[in-house]
């Protein structure tokens, strides 16, 4: 048990940020958040970006699978109709300002999260994870289908982000309404974490029997889970088909959805933090091994780094997923926590 | 939820914090929950054959006998987790049978597990704060951006969960995740979040099973607390009758899923049947 530290007033635990190394933390990050695109090149403010749709896409499903325990291989779809819907709505309005389309976008997206829940009344573990890889091909299936409206296997532009007649475009552009995207998903699913609802989530999670006999209708709140995750992930599909400027069933695929999970357990499920770095962490991987194996080409020749970089890729991924199941099931947010309460305790060791 | 015919019209009101526990707990005496002729089949094992007991406001009623005699599937069913074929559960006039275990938990029915059923991943201050969950209104959006009343009421009804920390003497181990405790203070916790349900009756399923002495005697006391301060009552089941015997003011033994004795400790273990049972059962005499 430890002794470190301890409050006196109650109260003081409904922070959001109760220690003082947490601050520091938070105060660098504002800082470089700020700074960064001052600071880095085209090519690398482009991954932030990308990371950042990765991360509100992110908050959605650790919210579904890390807080409700409910898995969800479905992910993609819900990206895939937030793009749509995005595609669709800003392409017969382009005059509608961007914040209005993309809770439009979240907001009929949740609504096909009802008809996710649906089979989670019944079905756990494995069952729900087909089901929802069901719910992804019906979707999928249906986009491809549905021509006229969501251009086919062709796929289908997006105007510029308009904000009464502004147009945001480019990398430095989008930049700032990510960051505000971000900050205030983080901010409001950390509120809705320490609230009713978050609690009554995360008794599901942990006994589902247990939290029914505590009063929490099951039904609905599972519903609810899937509603907001499937929210998150509408804005972040709605972002993305903004910043990309066109989609196609391409970017959704099946790859996707096991990208995003693969943010989660590397992150830490039930973490919003570990989300954050998880959602960075896959997003620059590819990256990172386009580098690795540039630089194996350089040191022998005989290596073909461009039919080797999907292999790879899939490689690190699976690596990833493994490693930090067996090692740190508690995902980068469990080495930070270490970390931390190494600095919290020093120099005493408890 | 307002409009839902099964919660009482009361219901609101017990948002207050602890004394509102007495507003319908005050009558001693009154019959508080009854059970009616239950059967319970699983395929060929009938669990309940024709159960019938009652449990009277402020008395600690025990549920004895001896394993697979059909007491965890008796208060599953009150609870509404089993569903018997037969028979009715009624709280005051209403009949539970068929609802759904979040409304029975409404109608003022706390309950613990045999088997340890706390929220792993959660702290004991969360952990109890859950059981506050149907006494919270503020719903997802207001809980999303923390504002006004929801959170005045969230703030309300942690201090709830404080005095029940407080009152189990916890207080030191609010934030420590429940994983990290000792299975008697685990046990501890989950009577804890059963009291911030608020109940009028406690459903206490073997809760000193697999204890030491100490945190037995720890428990038996916290138990006599809750009838005696806050005057619950309470349906404990156990599976020896010597505990039973000191703390408990009336007994219903089983086995094989009938009631083959009732009445005060003392007389209880008088029925021949039941010294039969336990005999039988057990190769032992009970205390
Ligand atoms: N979910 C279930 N499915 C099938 N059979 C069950 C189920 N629950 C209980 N039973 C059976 O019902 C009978 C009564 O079990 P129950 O758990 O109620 O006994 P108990 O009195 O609580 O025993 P113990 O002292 O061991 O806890 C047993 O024969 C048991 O096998
Ligand atoms: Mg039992």
């Amino acid at each position: 048990m430890r002794s470190g530290y301890f409050k006196v007033d109650y109260r003081r635990d409904r922070e959001l940020f109760p220690l003082f190394i947490e601050r520091l933390v938070l105060a660098v990050a504002v800082v470089a958040a700020i700074i960064l695109p001052l600071i880095t090149d085209r090519y690398l403010l482009h991954l932030t970006n990308l990371t950042m749709i990765a991360i509100v896409g992110a908050i959605g499903l650790n919210l579904l699978m890390g807080y409700t325990g409910q898995v969800s291989l479905g992910h993609a779809a819900f990206l895939a109709i937030g793009g749509y819907t995005t595609a669709i709505v800003a392409g017969y309005l382009p005059q509608l300002p961007f914040p209005v389309v993309i809770l439009i976008a979240g907001a009929v997206t949740s609504v096909t999260g009802l008809l996710a829940a649906v089979p989670a009344f019944r079905l756990k573990g494995l069952y729900l994870a087909l089901s929802t890889l069901a719910f992804y091909y019906i979707v999928m299936f249906i986009i491809l289908k549905a021509e006229p409206l969501t251009g086919g296997a062709m796929g289908r532009h997006i105007p510029e982000l308009n904000f009464f007649g502004l147009e945001l475009d480019g990398e430095y552009a989008f930049y700032p309404v990510g960051l505000a995207i971000v900050v205030l998903g983080l901010v409001l699913a950390k509120n809705l974490l320490r609230t009713k609802t978050g609690r009554a989530w995360k008794a599901i999670r942990d006994w589902d029997l247990a939290a029914e006999a505590m009063g929490v209708n099951l039904r609905m709140y599972k519903t609810l889970s899937f509603t907001t995750g499937a929210f998150y992930a509408g804005v972040a599909g709605s972002l993305y088909a903004y910043y990309i400027g066109f989609i196609s069933p391409q970017d959704f695929t099946f790859t996707v959805s096991v990208n995003y999970i693969a943010m989660v357990i590397v992150g830490g499920m039930g973490t919003l933090a570990g989300t954050v770095a998880g959602a960075a962490f896959i997003t620059m991987l590819p990256n990172w091994i386009n580098q690795l194996a540039g630089y194996l080409q350089s040191l022998w020749p005989a290596f073909q780094a461009s039919t080797a970089v999907p292999y790879l890729e899939r490689l690190f991924f699976g690596l990833a997923i493994v490693l930090f199941l067996i090692f740190e099931p508690e995902g980068l947010f469990g080495l930070w926590k270490s970390l931390r309460n190494y600095l919290v305790m020093w120099p005493f060791r408890y | 939820m307002e409009k839902d015919p099964v919660v009482p019209h009361y219901w609101h009101r017990r948002n207050e914090v602890l004394p509102s526990f007495y507003n319908y707990c005050h009558e001693k005496g009154k019959v508080c929950l009854e059970a009616r002729k239950l059967t319970l089949r699983f395929g060929g094992i009938t669990a309940l054959d024709g159960v019938s007991f009652h449990v009277q406001q402020g008395e600690i009623h025990a549920i004895v006998g001896p394993n697979g005699a059909g007491k965890s599937s008796l208060l599953n069913c009150i609870s509404g987790l089993y569903r018997p074929q037969q028979g009715e559960i009624l709280v005051r006039g209403q009949d539970l049978v068929g609802l759904s275990p979040d409304k029975i938990s409404m109608l003022g029915l706390g309950r613990t597990f045999q088997r340890l059923a706390l929220f792993k991943g959660m702290t004991v201050l969360e952990n109890i704060f859950v059981g506050r969950h149907s006494f919270i209104r503020a719903g997802l959006l207001a809980g999303a951006f923390y504002w006004g009343k929801g959170v005045r009421e969230d703030i309300r009804n942690q201090a709830m969960v404080e005095e029940i920390i407080e009152f189990l003497e916890i207080e030191h181990l609010r934030n420590v995740p429940v994983g990290e405790l000792s299975y008697g203070l685990q046990k501890r916790v989950e009577l804890g979040r059963a009291l911030a349900l608020e109940p009028a009756v406690l459903l206490l399923d073997e809760p000193v099973a697999g204890m030491n002495l100490e945190e037995k005697e720890d428990m038996a006391r916290f138990i006599l607390d809750v009838k005696e301060d806050l005057g619950l009552a309470v349906v404990l089941i156990e599976h020896e009758l010597d505990m039973v015997m000191d703390i408990s003011d009336r007994v219903t033994v089983m086995n094989f899923g009938r009631v083959i004795g009732e009445g005060q400790p003392a007389q209880v273990v008088q029925i021949p049947e039941v010294v039969a049972a336990y005999v039988g059962a057990e190769g032992q005499r009970p205390a």
